[in-house]
């Protein structure tokens, strides 16, 4: 290797040996150098153990580096296509001796194969040039009808896979129409529970010194002919029951008592209504509809 | 000529090593090389798929190495051992080339890697992303973003100076040290 190569390369020069700078080194395994400088640094790195080594560190640094990658497996047609493609070139292989190669530019290695190849008269050469040139063609025609396959099925699975799935949902309608128009079932209407009917309520305002009282109802049942309501006054002190008024509830079941003629100063330890005949009685008929004290 | 002759049992075996693997890929085995794609796929595609954030692209970087690796399977044998990371540095720079339109040839050689992983091992591949990734957590942002935008993104270090306004020398040494970081966390 030449002085003015080593100039180029920013070679350092170590105990007399020049050696390739290592962060050169890391741009080369990267292909970040130009070609004139890669071609030198291959050039030294061919007769430089060292550096052939801090290379290789170098390239196994850029693995390293590889793996860092979020793996992420390819398709499985991309097996099969390779499969086909190894099956399709099936030719004799050409044996390289591995250890012979040689540096080429922009961090690759060549082969020596490469750079052994016979010369061949310029006919022959021409011949393989076409036979070349017919290959390619053919090549990038076979390549063409590939895609085209591919595409084709993809296109293909795509549409299986929807016909697959209105399939299933038209296999599962057909039952639910059947038993919507089947004559023979039961047909009923479910609503939801009507609400309990309301109970009857008695709201009472007594005044026992001058003997007032009010008396308001709700939802009382309707009587039937010659029933009425009577209300009742149960004294403190015991005395039996002392009829207040006898009522009949409007259509909705209300009813009122407006100041009845009631004897005055007669406590009260609750009141009662019963179910009368028209006109009604001095003793109240058990039971009792609404009773409170 | 054949090239499905020589298929032996242990080129279905997950565990059978990739030399063995890459001899039996040399005598035409179908097998040895659908063993060796089931092994490493998913790193290859991982990358290029990083890479180029498309998954149709990412497929046929994805068959391009593998048949790059059955038709010249001569000269990946110096890769032996860690034909693994050959194969992902491989995906990445193909992937690049992509990103960056480049249509020159790719010369098939066997770069020499240097690490002290056994990437034939799934547990050893599984322990390798899980420390390369902790470290890369770990690394002072500047570092980690430098080596993001040269190894995943293509930018080179001249680009990366200009994206960070840092001077080219010191953006190479940046991704130098990112480097070392990493080698060191990966020793066993």
């Amino acid at each position: 290797m030449s002085g003015e190569r080593t100039l180029q390369l920013g070679i350092a020069n170590t105990g007399g040996t020049p050696h390739a700078n290592a962060e050169d080194l890391v741009l080369y395994a990267l292909q970040f150098l130009s070609d004139d400088r890669a071609a030198d640094l291959a050039d030294h790195v061919e007769h430089c153990d060292r550096c052939r080594n801090e290379l290789a560190l170098a390239q196994g640094d850029l693995a390293a580096c590889a793996f860092t990658s979020n793996l992420q497996l390819p398709s499985a047609l991309a097996r099969q296509r390779l499969r086909t493609q190894v099956a399709r070139e099936n030719h004799p292989v050409l044996h390289t001796p591995p250890a012979l190669a040689a540096f080429g530019r922009n961090g690759s290695i060549l082969t020596p194969h490469e750079d052994a190849l016979p010369k061949r008269n310029l006919a022959l050469t021409l011949l393989g040039w076409l036979g070349w040139i017919a290959a390619a063609g053919l090549a990038a025609v076979t390549a063409i009808l590939y895609q085209g396959e591919i595409a084709q099925r993809a296109r293909l699975s795509v549409q299986s896979n929807e016909l697959t799935r209105l399939t299933a949902d038209a296999a599962h309608a057909t039952p639910v129409l059947d038993a919507l128009n089947d004559s023979n079932a039961m047909r009923m209407v479910l609503t939801a529970k009507p609400p309990a009917k309301p109970q009857p309520l008695g709201r009472i305002t007594y005044n026992p010194s001058n003997g007032s009282l009010v008396f308001l109802a709700d939802d009382l049942d309707p009587l039937e002919t010659g029933k009425v309501y009577e209300l009742w006054l149960l004294p403190a002190d015991g005395r039996g029951p002392i009829a207040a008024a006898i009522f009949h509830p409007d259509i909705h079941g209300n009813a009122s008592v407006i100041l009845p003629a009631l004897p005055t100063g007669v406590a009260a330890k609750g009141f009662a209504v019963s179910i009368e005949d028209d006109g009604g009685t001095q003793t109240p008929t058990p039971p009792f509809v609404l009773a409170g004290s | 000529m054949d090239r499905t002759i020589g298929a032996f049992d242990r080129s279905q075996h997950p565990t059978a090593d990739d030399a063995f693997l890459l001899s039996l890929v040399q005598s035409g085995d179908e097998q040895a090389i659908a063993t060796l794609f089931d092994r490493y796929s998913i790193i290859v595609y991982s990358v290029a798929l990083r890479v180029l954030s498309d998954p149709a692209l990412a497929e046929d970087i994805l068959q391009e190495v593998f048949m790059q690796l059955w038709r010249t399977p001569g000269s990946f044998t110096a890769a032996e051992g860690n034909l693994g990371g050959w194969l992902a540095v491989l995906s990445r720079n193909r992937s690049i080339n992509v990103l960056r339109r480049k249509h020159h040839a790719d010369p098939i050689g066997a770069i020499a890697f240097a690490t002290p992983t056994d990437l034939c091992n799934e547990a050893e591949r599984n322990r390798l992303a899980e420390r390369s990734r902790s470290l890369l957590h770990q690394l002072p942002s500047e570092q980690r973003k430098a080596l993001d935008m040269a190894f995943f993104d293509g930018l080179t270090h001249t680009e990366i100076a200009e994206i960070t306004g840092d001077p080219v020398a010191t953006v190479s040494s940046t991704l130098h040290s990112a480097l070392l970081a990493l080698r060191e966390a990966v020793q066993p």
